[in-house]
């Protein structure tokens, strides 16, 4: 690339994105001609004509704050004139990040509170905590599949045509059996042993004493106290680990009884788990590993991991059955497993999907 | 949105109503017809392509690749020559009344303010 033509690009960046796209070459072959013999980089005047010729593009194909804002903060759909700037919103470099960035103000207030009261540094940690569960469950969700959902909310309005692009049908993508039902075995059985762990080592457990001495029944407190017995949480979870199984053997039953005989899926193409998934499931069982450590040594009191330990104990029996079973019959999705498994009913046909394609690659096929 | 019709526009319309034009051909025409007066900038120019396209004056044409690089031709919509001629129109009358205004002047009349 020419220097020239580096210093256009420079510049252009004031115009939006997807202007660029559609633009950037035509201008550039403009700006090469219209410059003198042997220009390296462009003239003053033409670089402010670019700033203002951007900004002022920018400004005209946003829509008005009335619009602009409930989108940006709320999601909310935006009127029909303003589908195609949603497009480019939505799918074009940056979109995560335009986002996040305007959903930003929710946190506005907890992190002012966190910042401003006693428990500054409990709450810091906390949304440290609701910070990594975010981006490891955003790594678990494949890039395109937000797009197209978030495209199919705003732009997905009856009308096949915006701007230029059409929507057409398309297969629907679906995860997996082996590797969605492996990654759920692994996820319960980390969940399992440690806050089962953390629920038995406990030292501290939350206990409930009176306002004041003469111990009036309208007013109690609750208060951190020492764990006098563990038979209490135990006991659940062992009942919790009885009745897993015996769901399981009902999972097992419902998945020998409806998937024998199943309808072919010609709607349906079957995809891995999102490309950095395994980072995004690690974040999780450090997560998850990390809360039950906490609770194990007293530095949090006995609470997720009460509820949480029976939870997981009674499903993971379930999840390796489901497991077991999507090994014989690979051309499976997680998600007829899961059908059968929680409604006891039988596969569904999927439905096709629908996609915004550029109307020159539709003329094409 | 109404268009507003400033000169600059008026000149990039007028230079399409003669032949379909790329973007450095429009900056040319206009440069000539305007005597070297008017002198788009890139950034003038496609921000009233721009606005020429979204209101239905103007429309791509076609593009040729020349030199590794990409012209794309602009023409005239039917939407665009009659605000062209309409614009036209106006401007001929201003200048009529303009020249009645002119002519009617006194060529030589007392100061105002002395005795």
């Amino acid at each position: 690339m020419r220097s020239l033509d580096r210093s256009a690009a420079f510049w252009l960046r004031a115009y939006p994105p997807a202007w660029r796209t559609q633009r950037a070459d035509e201008v550039t072959a403009v700006l090469v001609d219209l410059a003198p013999d042997g220009a390296r980089r462009l003239d003053a005047r033409t670089a402010l004509g670019l700033l203002r010729g951007g900004v002022a593009t920018r400004w005209r194909l946003t829509p008005p704050l009335r619009v602009y804002l409930p989108y940006r903060m709320l999601d909310i759909r935006v009127p029909a004139q303003y589908r195609e700037w949603v497009h480019q919103d939505i799918a074009t470099p940056g979109a995560m990040r335009r986002n996040l960035t305007g959903r930003l103000w929710l946190f506005a207030f907890p992190i002012y509170n966190a910042l401003t009261t006693d428990a500054r540094d409990v709450t810091l940690v906390m949304w440290t905590v609701v910070g990594v569960a975010l981006l490891a469950t955003l790594l678990c969700v494949r890039p395109g599949f937000g797009v197209r959902r978030r495209l199919q909310h705003h732009a997905g309005t009856g009308s096949r045509v915006l701007g230029s692009s059409v929507w057409v049908r398309t297969s629907r993508a679906r995860v997996s059996a082996g590797p969605g039902a492996r990654v759920l075995v692994l996820l319960l059985a980390v969940g399992a042993v440690a806050w089962s762990a953390a629920a038995v080592l406990a030292p501290t457990r939350l206990g409930a004493v009176p306002c004041d001495a003469a111990g009036a029944l309208a007013c109690w407190e609750t208060v951190v106290v020492e764990r006098d017995s563990a038979a209490l949480i135990t006991a659940p979870i062992a009942a919790a680990a009885l009745a897993g199984i015996a769901i399981a053997v009902a999972v097992h039953r419902r998945l020998g009884r409806h998937l024998a005989d199943r309808p072919d899926q010609p709607a349906r193409h079957l995809v891995g788990l999102a490309p950095h998934a395994g980072v995004g499931f690690t974040l999780w069982a450090g997560l998850i590993i990390a809360e039950a450590w906490a609770e194990a040594t007293g530095a949090w009191v006995l609470s997720l991991s009460a509820v949480a330990a029976p939870a997981c104990l009674l499903l993971l029996p379930a999840a390796v059955v489901v497991w077991l079973r999507s090994r014989t019959a690979p051309d499976l999705a997680l998600v007829d497993l899961r059908h059968v498994a929680w409604t006891g009913r039988p596969v569904q046909v999927d439905r096709y999907d629908t996609e915004l394609v550029p109307a020159l690659a539709q003329e094409s096929r | 949105m109404a268009f507003r019709m400033s000169e600059q526009a008026y000149y990039v319309l007028l230079s399409l109503a003669e032949e379909p034009r790329h973007g450095y051909g429009i900056v040319q025409a206009v440069k000539a017809m305007s005597d070297d007066r008017v002198r788009l900038g890139a950034g003038t120019l496609y921000g009233i392509l721009d606005r020429l396209v979204e209101a239905g004056y103007t429309e791509a044409s076609g593009e040729i690749v020349v030199d590794g690089r990409v012209r794309r031709y602009y023409r005239l919509t039917p939407d665009g020559m009659a605000a062209l001629t309409a614009e036209t129109a106006r401007l001929t009358d201003l200048a009529s009344l303009a020249r009645r205004v002119i002519a009617a002047r006194p060529t030589s009349r007392p100061a105002l303010g002395t005795a």
